[in-house]
């Protein structure tokens, strides 16, 4: 989506700090979160028009778990857990006075080993990991096209991912009107998505599926709302239901008692979500080298596995002349699936439980983050000639750069969660992890 | 708990458009709109950086994105 974009080129002519690179995404991405952020607050006249110029971002990532800790392993698997290292590049650029196109590419490479099951010792719980290290790659290629009428718009997506044992596509359309002199803005989109999964190794593990299926259909609408000359809030919900094949192939679960065995990870084959998120945005002026924008939003997540969650985030974006530094922090809070537990009872069988996963993603925790980012804007460093053909889609003779650094440290913990999580029901695989990001982006 | 669970939903979302409609009657002109086109003002600034996070929280915890999609991908592992 390049709801950025047409913000950053309106800021561009007005403010000294404005960015536009060009956002699109895939299917709900496009057709939601950025494409709300942009007739809300973009002015009237530009609002109900394609991008002018064109623009390319181009971002690195390297993300990296913390090893397993000695204290909480057992077997002979690796204590090293999963690394990715991730090249993602899109392209905005318009295509008639009418219409304007999005074009994201992903590429990551993913190693490392997976937690596979718990063991029990006493009330302690400590992880198995799989043997053998995964390796595998990601390839993700998605489109939008936005097609703009008079204090309107609407979306088309489609795109793809795919890895060695998946592969998913996905479509969608989705609409927006502005209302009251756009003050507010109203949204709708509604996605389809289909994923296989050929699980690698089905001989391997205990009742690990040769295949699998799923579908799922994903609806989203939100309003949003300017509040003042400088603030603006967004309420958006979202429901989602997936029917097919939910399970993780690569988990499992044993019975507590010293003579049972694994047995396979299993989930409902439908599952129903619900979310609602509130964000809110405030702009400070200092003076002619500083002002700031506050972040704030909210989420709270339902659904029918029993699994509630809070998310809280707050972002502080300072500009000093040309550059940005933005400090934020996240605190996430989830409770359990009804179907979760570190190990089943023993004697369990297979069949005395129809649906049972030790993944520490179904367990109860909570996790906090904390990122930093610096950003700087090089604009009109370079000024050239453009052809008829690049002219037409959006090249305009002179360039502008952004390059941003960031951190992020991730920490979770059955100690964080807003209830108290008993010994015995936490994962000991919860995660920690950083993530080392560089971007660099430019309009033409 | 279900009963409690729907309550607290429905006051959210309730919370939620009496926030917005008490914001109903402002008004703020076309021109007075230069601080909120800031790109420090966007809902998302970096479309690159909300578009990784998605997919690493999707693939971490148990919740879907709001207001976009995790997409594409296994979030195995």
């Amino acid at each position: 989506m390049r709801g950025g974009e047409i913000e950053g080129k309106i800021g561009g002519a007005q403010t000294p700090a404005a960015d536009g690179h060009a956002l699109p995404s895939r299917a709900l991405t496009a057709l939601t979160t950025s494409a709300l952020a942009v007739p809300g607050l973009a002015l009237p006249a530009r609002a109900d028009t394609p991008i002018e110029q064109a623009s390319a971002a181009y971002a690195f990532s390297y993300y990296v778990e913390d090893d397993l800790s000695p204290g909480r392993f057992s077997g002979s698997g690796d204590r090293q857990r999963y690394e990715v290292l991730t090249h993602q590049l899109e392209l905005d650029f318009p295509v008639s006075p009418r219409m304007d196109v999005g074009i994201d590419f992903l590429q990551e490479k993913m190693s490392g080993a997976s937690p596979w099951y718990v063991e029990a010792s006493g009330d302690e719980r400590l992880q198995v990991m799989s043997g053998a290290t995964i390796d595998d790659t990601r390839y993700d290629l998605s489109a939008d096209l936005d097609y703009y009428m008079e204090e309107a718009k609407d979306t088309f997506s489609a795109g793809f991912s795919k890895e060695q044992d998946y592969l998913s596509v996905h479509g969608g359309l989705g609409t927006e009107r502005s209302l009251f002199d756009d003050i507010t803005t109203v949204s709708a989109s509604a996605a389809f998505s289909y994923d296989w999964i050929e699980p690698n190794n089905p001989q391997l593990s205990l009742a690990r599926p040769s295949s699998g299926e799923k579908w799922a259909v994903d609806l989203f609408g939100g309003v949003s709302q300017i509040l003042t000359r400088a603030s603006a809030i967004q309420f958006t919900a979202n429901y989602k239901h997936s029917n097919g094949y939910l399970s993780d192939p690569y988990k499992a679960i044993r019975g507590i008692g010293p003579s049972d065995g694994i047995i396979s990870d299993q989930r409902p084959e439908r599952k129903n979500q619900g979310s609602f998120m509130l964000r809110y945005r405030h702009h400070i002026e200092m003076n002619d080298l500083f002002s700031a924008s506050v972040h704030g939003d909210y989420r709270f997540y339902v659904d029918d596995w029993s699994v509630t969650s809070h998310t809280f985030e707050l972002g502080w974006h300072q500009n000093i002349g040309p550059v940005t530094i933005v400090p934020a922090a996240r605190y996430y809070s989830q409770s359990q699936a009804d179907f979760y537990d570190t190990v089943l009872p023993a004697g369990a069988q297979q069949s005395d439980r129809a649906d049972r996963s030790s993944d520490y993603r179904l367990s109860p925790y909570g996790a906090v983050s904390w990122k930093i980012k610096i950003e700087t804007a090089l604009e009109d460093i370079l000024e050239y000639r453009p052809g008829n053909r690049l002219g037409g889609v959006g090249f305009s003779g002179g360039l502008d750069l952004f390059v941003s650094v960031s951190y992020e440290r991730y920490l979770s913990d059955g100690a964080f969660a807003f209830v108290s999580v008993d010994e015995k029901d936490e994962a000991p695989a919860l995660v920690d992890f950083q993530i080392w990001a560089f971007t660099v982006s430019g309009r033409f | 708990m279900r009963t409690r669970r729907i309550s607290s939903l429905l006051i959210l979302i309730s919370l939620g458009f009496v926030l917005l409609g008490s914001a109903g009657c402002a008004k703020v002109n076309p021109w007075e709109r230069d601080l909120l086109a800031r790109r420090d003002m966007a809902w998302e600034p970096d479309s690159l950086e909300a578009k990784r996070e998605s997919h690493v929280y999707f693939s971490k915890e148990a919740s879907m994105p709001g207001g976009s999609g995790g997409g594409g991908g296994c979030g195995c592992n």
